[in-house]
């Protein structure tokens, strides 16, 4: 479905608040809050789940870890030489091998879940944006069809919108 | 003397319109030093070319000293870009809040320091073009490399922290990239932005998820930071070289390195504050904060170097006295004098706060920071060498030619060179995490 819907801009931080906490369960979908900054309040208004990032981030820590363990050990045996009398697998100085690539398939694993659960990239910013996002307004954004627009425009208006844009593509 | 009250408290919608006018036009010092830094790297270029040209014989380091100022300066940056990923990712979990305006520098920091750090085990082997030995690759010859070797360690850890720092700087730069996006006219600066902040728009969603992934990264640079110097350290400590063979090697140089890239922070910082007219945003509060720092990692430094001192008393090996005997009273005596005095007691001035406010005094005392930390490895790597365990060498001293002084320069203007570059393309300060913490206005003015 293409996007449409109503977008309303906010100046002040306690009307958008109040405005997400009444339009959240007012039947309008699930609406979208734009901001310039991660703010602890609009996260308490919308009180989202937590990310699922954790997951990519675990799956990634696993990955690097049994890749190290395979990679020194597999390499270790292929040419199984025997130095200062110790075994051929497990030394001590594996572990930092293995630390290492652990953080590394972890920290490459996150930025891939924070894309990946983001729905980033976007190729378009015309529908539901407006370039004040970005500096120092705040935007709530509904997805309804076009014979609800009147009726999100107004209660986007009663709870304190200072705009509200109508959104089609 | 400026003063912590000598700018206009900073606005929310200030953010914006301040930051992003540090990409507009440079004036004519931001072009000379861009120039400078240009020439050097070339100059740099053209003495390694030389060094490629002649053979190795060019490099001061030959026996015992087989390990001269490359090991050195790879030593040095990497410690430099310790500071990044302390500032952003150990205060980022300590929530210390100052960090905020600092940190994008600081990390920014780190991986040009990486960057730089990365040139000089290839200058250092004479074979630049079998570099890739030090990587486990297949070969038909099915050898790999020795995963029990520090070396090898090292391969890992500096690749990992540069790949993670880039990471974690870019995850960071996205929003800011979209607020430059958002700012700048059409044309091929707002197509490469809009390309690079992957389209962001800030919903509730973005902001979520990339919270999620950016504690994840901090938690795991955090160890990260720590580590990289304990492997570069073992590189040391591994051997049985007297001067090197030390357990305390790791956190030595882990407190050393922080100390050292704090010392970096301060010196880029204060010429850039000026530069760039970032007076509301980097006040004097966040140098004081800084110096703090400096001065407690400059604790840790002399008390490692005290250490140092009493065990190699204490036990009363005679190679490691004679070791320690010739740091301070050998032919390069000098270096030895000048490190205790640059990291240990010219920071002790740290303690007072007219010292640390001061930020003529603070720059001056960032300068002798770089070069104690700097002198530091060299008397480790270069004159611990000079002294082994067979009596006939112990006449040696280190030479450093013109090929290693070009490279070492050329090497601060490479460093330098991205830093500035990177001032002129992206924002400098972390715009989304300074707004986090200013409140956000009622009724802010809606254009």
């Amino acid at each position: 479905m293409k996007p449409q819907g109503v977008l309303g801009i906010f100046g002040d931080m306690d009307t958008a608040c109040e405005a997400i906490r009444e339009l959240k369960s007012s039947g309008y979908g699930r609406l979208e809050v734009l901001s310039p900054a991660p703010h602890h309040e609009l996260e308490h208004a919308l009180d989202d789940g937590p990310s699922g990032v954790k997951w990519f981030t675990l799956t990634g820590a696993l990955t690097g870890l049994a890749s190290a363990i395979a990679l020194t050990t597999w390499t270790s045996n292929d040419w199984p030489l025997v130095t200062g009398g110790k075994p051929i697998v497990i030394s001590p100085g594996y572990f930092v091998i293995m630390f290492e690539l652990t953080v590394l398939f972890s920290a490459i694993f996150s930025l891939t879940g924070f894309i990946v659960l983001s729905r980033l990239p976007h190729t378009r910013l015309r529908v539901g944006y407006d370039e004040r996002f970005s500096d120092a307004s705040i935007g709530i954004w509904l997805p309804v069809a076009r014979e609800k627009f009147d009726a999100a425009t107004a209660a986007l208006k009663k709870h304190g919108a200072e705009e509200v844009k109508l959104e089609t593509r | 003397m400026e003063t912590a009250v000598a700018t206009k408290e900073p606005k929310y919608q200030d953010v914006n319109p301040d930051i992003l006018a540090t990409l507009g036009g440079m004036g004519k010092l931001y072009w000379a030093s861009l120039a400078l830094c240009v020439l050097l790297v070339i100059w740099g270029g053209a003495c390694w070319t030389y060094q490629i040209y002649n053979g190795m014989w060019v490099y001061g380091a030959t026996y015992p000293a087989v390990w001269g100022t490359y090991i050195v300066n790879f030593v040095f940056w990497v410690g430099i870009a310790h500071s990044g990923t302390l500032i952003s990712a150990i205060l980022f979990l300590l929530r210390a809040k100052f960090r905020r305006a600092i940190y994008r520098c600081a990390e920014a920091m780190t991986v040009f320091a990486v960057m730089t750090a990365g040139l000089f085990p290839v200058l250092h082997v004479g074979r630049p073009w079998f570099i890739y030995f030090a990587l486990p690759y297949p070969n038909q010859r099915q050898l790999w490399v020795n995963f029990r070797s520090p070396l090898v360690w090292d391969v890992f850890a500096v690749s990992t922290y540069f790949t993670v720092s880039s990471l974690f700087l870019y995850t960071g730069l996205i929003p800011d990239i979209a607020a430059a996006r958002d700012a700048v006219k059409p044309g091929i600066r707002k197509f490469v932005y809009t390309l690079l902040s992957l389209g962001w728009r800030g919903t509730d969603r973005e902001w979520k998820h990339f919270n999620g992934a950016y504690i994840y990264l901090a938690a795991f640079a955090t160890p990260l930071v720590l580590s990289v110097h304990s492997v570069v350290s073992w590189d040391f400590a591994m051997s049985i070289n007297p001067g090197w063979h030390s357990t305390i090697f790791a956190p030595y140089f882990v407190a050393g390195a922080i100390f050292s890239g704090v010392g970096m922070v301060i010196t880029i910082m204060v010429p850039l504050r000026k530069m760039l007219k970032l007076e509301r945003w980097v006040t004097i509060d966040h140098f004081d904060k800084m110096a703090k720092l400096c001065l407690f990692t400059s604790m840790i430094v002399g008390y490692a170097y005290f250490t140092e001192f009493f065990l190699v008393w204490y036990h009363g090996n005679e190679f490691e006295v004679e070791v320690f005997r010739n740091r301070f009273f050998g032919p390069m005596w000098a270096a030895g004098w000048m490190m205790l005095a640059c990291n240990v007691f010219f920071p002790i001035l740290l303690f007072w706060k007219k010292v640390r406010t001061n930020l003529t005094m603070l720059w001056i005392l960032s300068l002798f920071v770089n070069v104690g930390m700097w002198l530091e490895r060299f008397v480790i790597v270069v004159q611990s060498l000079t002294r082994p365990f067979l009596p006939y060498v112990n006449t040696q001293i280190y030479r450093i030619g013109f090929v290693e002084t070009g490279i070492f320069f050329g090497s601060f203007g490479w460093f330098f060179m991205w830093f500035l570059l990177f001032t002129r393309f992206l924002p400098i300060v972390a715009i989304a995490e300074v707004k986090e913490i200013l409140p956000f206005t009622k009724k802010a003015k809606v254009a």
